[in-house]
């Protein structure tokens, strides 16, 4: 398992290479550099040249990118040509609230997600299994940003329930109340389409394996159908559903930045938007070199899991 | 002991007028058509035809595993007389299905859940019907697997399905069929799946478990060779009909419908003709969906006459115990 574990660590590098070129050749592609932020749009060309040259940015992409990659394998982001902060600083406190937020509308897609999909596939093909799924079908194709503006309009702005931006109210502001009461509404607006995704794989995978000749045998059995779904087909339905987990996590790290834009959330998410804006090419690298490697890491655990889970390759991988 | 008053002679299962039917979109398909037969206490009883001719549709239909888009439209099926079709799921659940009657299927390889051990598996029908822990249920459990001749019993409980040969997870579905001392046991084309070597093994195995647990066989097969050997009664069915019913020696000694002539003829020929050619009787199965008039097997009957297009022949008797659906047996032809 150590060995199977190591070799996807490896492989996990040339991933964070190919992001980090991408979105760094993009960045210069795109028309509009980091002058314009500094120094607004009436700048004189030789001011712009000057910063141009003291960033580096009349270097080859090549050096460019080079003296970016040698400084990140030494473990150091850069400095934010915007902020005048260590990328590093800037960037990591950020991405833990991000963390929050992504979690937390994991968490929402993860029970809303598999509770209808277990609910439907018990229920396969009658009524209540086909509201269920249009239901949740309506939801995940319903643009983010339409969903938020729905949802705080109603919650926030009609009822006045809950917080519409922010993570923690100005005036009482702390607490982990207040934050939760912040996080629901971005939260629950994000996890909605990654619920629909969830509760269709749960409703396919667990259909799938009732069909399957050992949910027969099971039956023949005795076994009861409450215990068959909640054991039997569990076990074997559980891989598919912990994979898209997994993915939906990592879809949500990088996902939450029209949310954390709609809800003024301070997380990585909004401040990529900006730093994109501004073209604030050190500070974007880092926020997405963080989002990419987070990424790859909860697909490697979710991996190694569900190696773990399925006796048949935990024994097969335990000789490793 | 001068009497046994608990001792019932009758048969432990009769099904009467069975049908069961598919509703699919091109039309319903009547996967068993009106069947009726008796499974007599500690009598093995065979069920033999072409594939798709509804034997696997007639057992699951006696353990109530039939799920959309089938459903039993029509009958009874009687086990000690108790109707098992007006019972409820959680009755069938609770009381018959693995306690009263225990199902053997014919793919051991997919019929184990992968993600459970062999032992928790086996065991459960102890803890379902019982009410055993799982601690309580395992020295009884290593004690049936060694029953069904798996070697090292103890060891093994705690093994996984594909840790497992195809011959010895056959056993272990035996094992875990039996556990609860059924009277009766289904046995679905229980060898087919396996090398011939090991078929030997499984077929006798069933055969001694059937008689230490004075239990009753329904065995569902395609080999001839197994019906002679094992069979006291064989029923044999063609598109969801029984076409011939009788006593094993009746069978092979004066086989009445063409049908099972053909069938027989085929086991002769493989015999026969070292060439290795295999003479099946020609043509395809019928497949009974809106099946229309006459005789189900008259498009490859080599003798079959006008009334065969216009009527549905019944099963009449040809002797005592002797059933044939066929208009040729009918006397007053
Ligand atoms: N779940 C199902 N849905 C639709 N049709 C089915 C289903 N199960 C069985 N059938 C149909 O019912 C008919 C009888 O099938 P059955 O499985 O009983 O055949 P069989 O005699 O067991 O054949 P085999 O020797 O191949 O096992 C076939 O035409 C089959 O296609
Ligand atoms: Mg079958």
């Amino acid at each position: 398992m150590g060995l199977y574990v190591l070799m996807r660590l490896i492989s996990v590098v040339p991933v964070l290479l190919g992001v980090s070129i991408l979105v760094f050749l993009l960045m210069h592609l795109a028309p509009g550099d980091v002058t314009s932020t500094l120094l607004g749009p009436m700048a004189s060309p030789d001011a712009r040249a000057a910063i141009r040259e003291r960033l580096g940015l009349d270097l080859s992409l090549f050096t460019q990118y080079w003296t970016w990659l040698t400084l990140v394998l030494q473990g150091d982001l850069g400095v934010s040509w915007v902020h005048r902060h260590e990328v590093a600083d800037l960037v990591l406190p950020k991405f833990f609230n991000t963390v929050i937020l992504a979690s937390a509308a994991a968490l929402i897609a993860y029970l809303v997600g598999f509770f209808a999909g277990f609910v439907a596939a018990s229920r396969a093909y009658s009524l209540s299994d086909r509201i269920l799924m249009g239901v949740m079908l309506i939801l995940g194709n319903t643009p983010l940003y339409w969903l938020g503006l729905i949802l705080v309009f109603l919650f926030a702005l009609t009822w006045r329930w809950l917080p519409a931006t922010g993570m923690v109210s100005v005036v009482d502001g702390g607490g982990v109340l207040d934050v939760l009461r912040h996080l629901i509404l971005p939260a629950t607006a994000s996890a909605l389409p990654s619920a629909a995704l969830v509760a269709r794989v749960t409703r396919a995978s667990y259909l799938e394996i009732l069909n399957q000749n050992y949910i027969r045998a099971a039956r023949s059995r005795g076994v009861p159908r409450g215990l068959i779904l909640r054991k039997h087909a569990l076990r074997n339905a559980a891989p598919a559903i912990l994979t898209v987990g997994g993915m939906e996590l990592g879809y949500l790290l990088g996902g939450v930045v029209f949310t954390e834009v709609i809800f003024a959330w301070p997380g990585a998410g909004n401040q990529l938007y900006s730093s994109i804006v501004g073209r604030d090419i050190p500070t974007v690298q880092g926020i997405v070199l963080l989002i990419a490697l987070a990424f790859v890491l909860i697909n490697l655990i979710v991996d190694v899991v569900n190696a773990y889970v399925d006796p048949r390759t935990r024994t097969a991988l335990s000789g490793y | 002991m001068a009497c046994e008053p608990n001792v019932d002679y009758g048969p432990i299962l009769r099904v009467v007028g069975l049908k069961t039917y598919f509703h699919l979109r091109d039309g319903t398909l009547q996967a068993v058509d009106d069947v009726s037969f008796e499974v007599g206490t500690g009598k093995t009883l065979c069920i033999v035809g072409e594939s798709g001719s509804g034997k696997s549709v007639t057992a699951l239909s006696i353990m109530g595993l039939i799920d959309p888009p089938g459903r039993i439209e029509a009958g009874g099926i009687y086990h000690h007389g108790e109707d098992l079709l007006e019972l409820q799921e959680d009755e069938l659940e609770g009381r018959i299905r693995g306690n009263r009657i225990g199902m053997i299927f014919q793919d051991p390889m997919s019929s184990l859940n992968p993600s459970f051990t062999i032992g928790d598996q086996v065991a459960e029908g102890l803890v379902l019907h019982r009410g055993l822990t799982r601690n309580q249920a395992r020295q009884e459990t290593v004690d049936v697997l060694r029953l069904v001749g798996i070697p090292d019993a103890e060891a093994r409980y705690d093994l996984y399905p594909h840790q497992f040969s195809g011959g010895m997870r056959q056993r272990a579905m035996i094992a875990a069929a039996i556990i609860c001392e059924p009277d009766l046991l289904i046995a679905d084309e229980p060898t087919t799946a396996l090398d011939v070597t090991i078929q030997a093994q499984i077929l006798r195995l069933l055969a001694e478990l059937k008689d230490k647990l004075n239990s009753s066989l329904l065995m569902i097969t395609h080999d001839l060779g197994v019906v002679a050997s094992m069979a006291d009664d064989v029923l044999v069915m063609n598109a969801g009909k029984i076409v011939e019913s009788g006593t094993v020696e009746q069978m092979f000694d004066s086989p009445s419908h063409p049908y099972t002539q053909g069938l027989l003829n085929c086991v002769i020929d493989a015999e026969t003709q070292r060439d290795g050619s295999f003479e099946v009787i020609p043509g395809v199965p019928l497949v009974p969906i809106n099946p229309g008039r006459g005789c189900r097997f008259k498009d490859r009957c080599t003798r079959r006459f006008a009334r065969c297009n216009r009527e549905e022949p019944v099963l009449l008797p040809i002797e005592r115990g002797h059933y044939a659906a066929c208009h040729l047996c009918d006397s007053a032809t």
